[in-house]
């Protein structure tokens, strides 16, 4: 293409297939590589020819399109989540790195033959460590490791092997090579990401992925759950899942992406418990068996029993259950040592000893300095290395982010020998690798495009070649056996800086492996589905999963309720006609009964500007008052916990719903405005997303025992408010106005059927047989009650415990009577309703009751932490 | 001698704890300097589970579950072990000789020792140690000397003072402050020593204290212990290990002394904390620790039967095979 310029000097240059010599703008000297001529690297010409249109606006416009299919499927960074816990959306370039299929041969045995020896490395340190007694290895990168595992010592793993996953760091170098830099085998990340870029990229360009003979990817994530499921006790019929930090962890969306692709339980260690020596999942059900866990959770963190004693990240007693040989864990614990810098320099003469081969794929040059003879070596070429810290972020070592040496000054040199020398088993030497570019699409910043267009993007835009790195994953597929996958992660410098800043602003893009063979066509999807094992038992629903479900039905319902009644609010206060003291009294009461001012407020009666300014400024704080905005939160907090099992524009929804409300409150605050319009605006706007959300909850969900939590979380509070607001629209005398009668009846929803059913009417007997028992109005209490009582009948079935006894504690609407209902005793001027009042109260009390028990029989286990008690 | 230990470790909880695993080291070891006649472990409430293996260390350590609701647990180790004294050893090798031992070359010898030499979870590297190390370490001195010397400086330099640090006080923050506990001056002196490049580990055990007329009533005594092992490569095969006790001023081949139990062995506290434990429920607990140590007749017997309730656990004897 002739947009695209060359890659730096020195770099392989991903594009035209060959090593830059000068670059395009400030080297005019002329070369005879291709990288000069402005060829393209033939993959990469298909790829071209492939684009129906290639020009600049096309691009764009697929790069929007990219753009906002990884923001909608709610990709999240899983490296770069913002400090205040804010997640960006994950980066994705347009343009894929393209690996010819001799170059992926290539790296395919040589990345398989590098993960044979790793397992006889692990199998030696774990067992007979011979490795050490015949100085084939430093005992200070494994005993002095503290990923060196003492609790596993002699440990045989669940079926037979400790390395089922392993990631490993790839770069190309000038001459056109691949080249090891480095290796993940402790909870490597990615595997989630990998699949997502795929699916979105791969729907960008589909005719070139179809031209170009790309290797599929399943085939080889179902060899792996294939293998594991083989080597659990249990066989086919395993159950394996996922562990994962949880919500808080950066690396979260991409677990639990991976987990709904595998089919995985994914899990938090709270979900899990060790009884006799045996892993089980704490379910609504009960407990249930797990036989293998594939972690996401660092070592030391699995077990607080015997490993850090703070971790509330993993599962008391795992460790005594492993090697009880109960459970498979994938990887092995343990194995966190292989992964640092300083063992690639061993690992040739390793592979010569163990296997009787010399390594296919070569690591970058690497000088561990504990080694005298090494650190001699490797001092004098300190400024064309990289300075790594042999054992990264241990808290025990002198540990450092790694630096180039040609950032350094030559005092900053002489400082770092020194500390070298002083410290030289801390410290790791590896040869610095210009970093092969790849192109990159980059869209004209609106600011500074000469041509910026509307939607679609602008018509400018420009191919920029950026340094990668390609992360390529093994896996298991039988005993000692591995596959790679086809295809990996690249790691795509955000400018022509390289590593350093990698890590920071980093992009990523998905990666190519071309074959000459055939193209797997497996897919995720299950291949046979018999009538057996569609008929397999209901999904599993962890307690943890079910109490925030539980707890996202009732902020669900409780920011819809506070929204209503808001909006309602600013409305009567602003409506044409002064509104009567009474339904002031109702609304004023209300606000504080549900919280949507402070206590201590002015009453509407007393200070109407006051009250509402009060309303207002609640709106979206977080703290002080439980508004709208508190509520809104509080529901996000819950659905993120449960995220796996939302749609994907569920969850964007409550996203959106949640950013626009506090953007919104905080520029009306910020300017000092409080008028009642803006905020009805703002109201109104956050209603609709409301009715989006509620919506999905309703028609998105698969009706299981977690749903049916939900569900009931949603009436226990629709219950109490809409009783507690009848109640005191009673009270207050607000019902017998006017006014207050109809500012009831659009509390309830039904201001429209009012007027169809009973026009003209304002009597009490019309308000009650709509608002308390008409059976087709879901705001109304008969429909509640019913709808509440068949959810934990329903509920009943699948879970222990007393719910069918329970539903009987919320009244039965088919006793209600409205004639008894509208029964008064003469108290002021129209009567006091005491039969209804007694069933408002019956509802109220209901819903507390109904909570509390769901609270203390399916949740206490999981609410509960564990706690490490020691001397 | 033969030396009789009873350790009490009791829990209350509330409310009640709903479920608890715990991991216990509280087996003495045999030893060179050592032999354990007798050990028994008693487990209020019962546990559903339990069960004993070795360590990658050669301590035996106890894991049991309970899974029924309780206030409290009672964990009481009783053992009796037979010490004896040892002559103190004759050994010339310098600390640097002994040092060059531990330094890798590729396809050199190995020396398990080697292990001791890393820093761990309680004695992580840090410069001040080699700092306040070094005035013991001049060129040429003995490792042995060179290691009394650092272990007098201790004892000298440190205050003794119960409730100064906790159990999760780093050792570098005891460093500095110049007073702990006799774990923190184990800790102290083991990051000295290997920062100067030498193997250097953890004992925990017990100390027999007799407070006869006119003498200073030992620190230490009646509570868990803990002191260092050094290791001392031209002692005699399987024999190469010396302890020094930096809170009492006291060393001995094997062990400091007669009057010392040695209970387990390892890096530092965090492999080898008497009891730990994970427990779900109980918001609150308390804990209290009873340490006897007594001196028993010359012709103990060991008798079983003795005392012994139906709640009472028998462990393997020495000797006998461990199975689980």
């Amino acid at each position: 293409m002739a947009l695209a310029s060359v890659a730096v000097a020195g770099h392989f240059d991903e594009l035209r297939g060959a090593t830059a010599s000068g670059t395009g703008s400030t080297d005019t000297e002329a070369a005879d590589s291709n990288a000069d001529k402005g060829q393209l690297a033939p993959a990469w010409t298909r790829f071209f020819e492939h684009l129906a249109d290639n020009t600049a606006p096309d691009l764009n416009q697929r790069a929007a399109s990219l753009a906002r299919q990884v923001r909608d499927n709610g990709v999240t960074d899983s490296i770069h989540a913002d400090e205040d816990g804010l997640q960006r959306p994950w980066s994705l370039d347009l343009f894929p790195l393209i690996i010819e299929p001799d170059s992926w041969q290539q790296i395919e045995s040589g990345v398989l033959q590098r993960v044979r020896l790793l397992e006889r490395i692990m199998a030696d340190i774990y067992g007979p460590q011979q490795l050490l007694m015949k100085g084939w290895l430093p005992p200070a990168l494994v005993q002095g490791h503290p990923g060196y595992l003492r609790a596993m010592h002699g440990v045989k793993p669940v079926g037979g092997m400790h390395l089922h996953i392993a990631a490993f760091d790839l770069a190309r170098g000038p001459d056109g090579n691949w080249w090891l830099v480095g290796q993940h085998c402790q909870a490597p990340s990615g595997l989630g990401n990998l699949l997502e870029n795929r699916l979105a990229v791969a729907s960008q360009f589909p005719e070139a992925f179809q031209a170009l003979r790309v290797q599929g990817l399943a085939g080889t994530y179902r060899a792996l759950m294939d293998n594991l499921k083989s080597m659990c006790p249990s066989g086919a019929n395993a159950h394996l899942a996922l562990l994962t930090p949880g919500p808080y962890n950066e690396t979260y969306f991409e677990q639990a992406c991976l987990a709904r692709h595998l089919g995985l339980s994914l899990v938090e260690g709270s979900d899990l418990i060790v009884r006799d020596e045996r892993l089980y999942l704490k379910t609504l059900q009960g407990l249930v068996p797990v036989h293998g866990l594939l972690t996401r959770v660092d070592d030391e963190y699995l077990d607080p029993l015997e490993l850090r004693a703070d971790s509330t990240l993993g599962v008391p007693g795992l460790l005594q259950a492993i090697r009880a040989g109960h459970v498979l864990v994938a990887n092995a614990p343990g194995s966190a040592f292989l992964e640092s810098p300083a063992l690639l320099g061993f690992l040739p003469a390793l592979s010569r000893n163990l296997l009787g081969e010399e390594l296919q794929l070569p690591a970058l040059p690497t000088w561990w300095c504990g080694e005298r003879s090494a650190m001699e070596d490797a001092l004098p070429r300190l400024r064309d290395s990289v300075i790594k810290a042999t054992y990264p972020s241990s808290p025990i070592h002198n540990s450092f982010d790694a630096v180039p040496g040609c950032c350094l000054s030559a005092r900053e040199l002489d400082e770092w020998a020194g500390r070298i020398a002083r410290q030289s088993e801390a410290h790791t030497i590896q040869a610095y690798l210009p970093l092969s570019q790849m192109p990159t699409w980059q869209t004209a910043a609106p600011a500074t495009g000469a041509s910026t267009a509307g939607a679609g993007g602008g018509s400018a835009g420009q191919v920029l070649p950026r340094s990668v790195m390609l992360r390529v994953f093994v896996v298991s597929s039988g005993l000692q056996s591995w596959r790679v996958l086809p295809g990996g992660l690249a790691r795509v410098a955000g400018s022509t800086a390289e590593l350093a800043d990698m890590q920071r602003v980093g992009r990523s893009a998905d990666v190519w492996a071309l074959t000459c063979g055939d193209v797997d066509q497996t897919t995720l999807l299950q291949p046979d589905l018999t009538a057996a094992s569609v008929a397999q038992p209901k999904r599993l629903v962890t307690s943890r999963a079910a109490e925030n479900l539980f707890w996202l039905g009732r902020y669900t319902e409780r920011t819809e309720n506070a929204l209503r009644l808001a909006r309602l609010t600013l409305e009567c206060l602003n409506g044409e006609e002064q509104s009567p003291p009474a339904l002031l009294a109702w609304l004023g009461d209300m606000a504080l009964a549900n919280t949507l001012v402070l206590p201590g407020v002015p009453s509407p009666a007393q200070a109407r500007r006051d009250f509402e300014r009060s309303l207002i400024a609640s709106l979206g704080s977080s703290d002080g008052a439980t508004s709208v905005g508190y509520y809104l939160r509080a529901l996000k907090m819950a659905a993120s916990s449960v995220r796996e099992q939302l749609s994907p524009a569920h969850w964007l929804v409550i996203v959106r719903a949640e950013e626009e409300l506090f953007a919104g409150c905080a520029e009306h605050t910020g300017s000092g405005d409080y008028s009642s319009q803006a905020a009805l605006q703002l109201l109104k706007n956050t209603s609709d997303h409301m009715a989006a959300i509620t919506g999905a909850q309703t028609d998105r969900m698969t009706r299981d025992d977690g749903w049916r939590l939900l569900s009931l979380g949603r009436h226990i509070e629709r219950l109490g408010f809409l009783a507690g607001a009848l109640a005191r629209g009673f009270e207050t005398g607000s019902v017998h106005t006017q006014e207050g009668f109809e500012a009831m009846t659009a509390l309830f929803d039904c201001s429209t059927t009012l007027h169809a059913q009973h026009p003209q009417s304002r009597g009490m007997a019309a308000l009650l047989d709509l608002l308390v028992l008409a059976p087709d109005n879901p705001r109304s209490l008969a429909w509640v009650a019913r709808a509440l009582r068949g959810r934990l009948a329903e509920l009943a079935d699948g879970a222990p415990g007393q719910l069918g006894a329970l539903s009987l504690r919320v009244p039965d609407p088919r006793t209600w009577d409205l004639a008894q209902l509208c029964e008064t005793r003469p108290s002021g001027s129209n009567g006091y309703f005491f039969a209804l009042n007694d069933l408002l109260l019956q509802c109220s009390g209901a819903a507390i009751e109904v909570a509390d028990v769901i609270n203390s029989t399916y949740f206490t286990h999981s609410g509960e932490i564990n706690r490490s008690v020691g001397p | 001698m033969k030396l009789s230990v009873t350790h009490e470790t009791r829990y209350d909880y509330t409310p009640a704890v709903e479920t608890a695993q715990h991991m216990a080291y509280l087996q003495p070891l045999n030893t060179r300097g050592q032999r354990l006649l007798e050990h028994t472990l008693q487990i209020d409430p019962i546990p559903a589970q339990i069960s004993r293996t070795q360590d990658v260390f050669g301590n035996t350590r106890c894991y049991f579950s309970l899974l029924t609701p309780h206030t409290t647990l009672t964990v009481v180790a009783h053992s009796v072990v037979e010490t004896i004294d040892s002559s103190p050893p004759a050994s010339s090798i310098s600390w640097e000789q002994t040092r060059e031992l531990f330094r890798y070359r590729s396809g050199g010898r190995f020396d398990a020792a080697t292990e001791f030499v890393f820093a761990s979870p309680f004695v992580p590297r840090h410069s001040e140690f080699a700092a306040y190390a070094r005035p013991s370490f001049a060129t040429g001195t003995g490792v042995l000397a060179a290691a009394q010397d650092l272990m007098q400086r201790i004892h000298s330099d440190f205050a003794y003072e119960s409730q100064s640090t906790q159990i999760n006080t780093p050792a570098i923050e005891a460093l500095a402050q110049r007073k702990g506990v006799c774990q923190d001056f184990a800790h102290i002196m083991l990051a000295c020593l290997r920062a100067m490049g030498l193997a250097a580990r953890y004992v925990s055990g017990y100390l027999l204290t007799q407070p006869a007329p006119g003498t200073v009533k030992l620190k230490g005594s009646d509570a868990s212990h803990a002191w260092v092992s050094v290791y001392v490569p031209d002692l005699p095969e399987g024999a190469r290990w010396f302890d020094l006790d930096p809170t009492n001023n006291r060393s001995g081949w094997h062990s400091p002394g007669a009057d010392y139990v040695t209970l387990a062995l390892g890096r530092d506290f965090s492999d080898v904390s008497p009891i730990r434990g994970v427990i779900h429920g109980g918001a609150n607990h308390t804990l209290s620790v009873g340490v006897t140590v007594e001196s028993v007749a010359g012709d103990y017997q060991a008798n079983p039967a003795t005392g012994q309730t139906q709640k009472q656990e028998q462990t393997q004897l020495p000797g006998q095979d461990v199975t689980n």
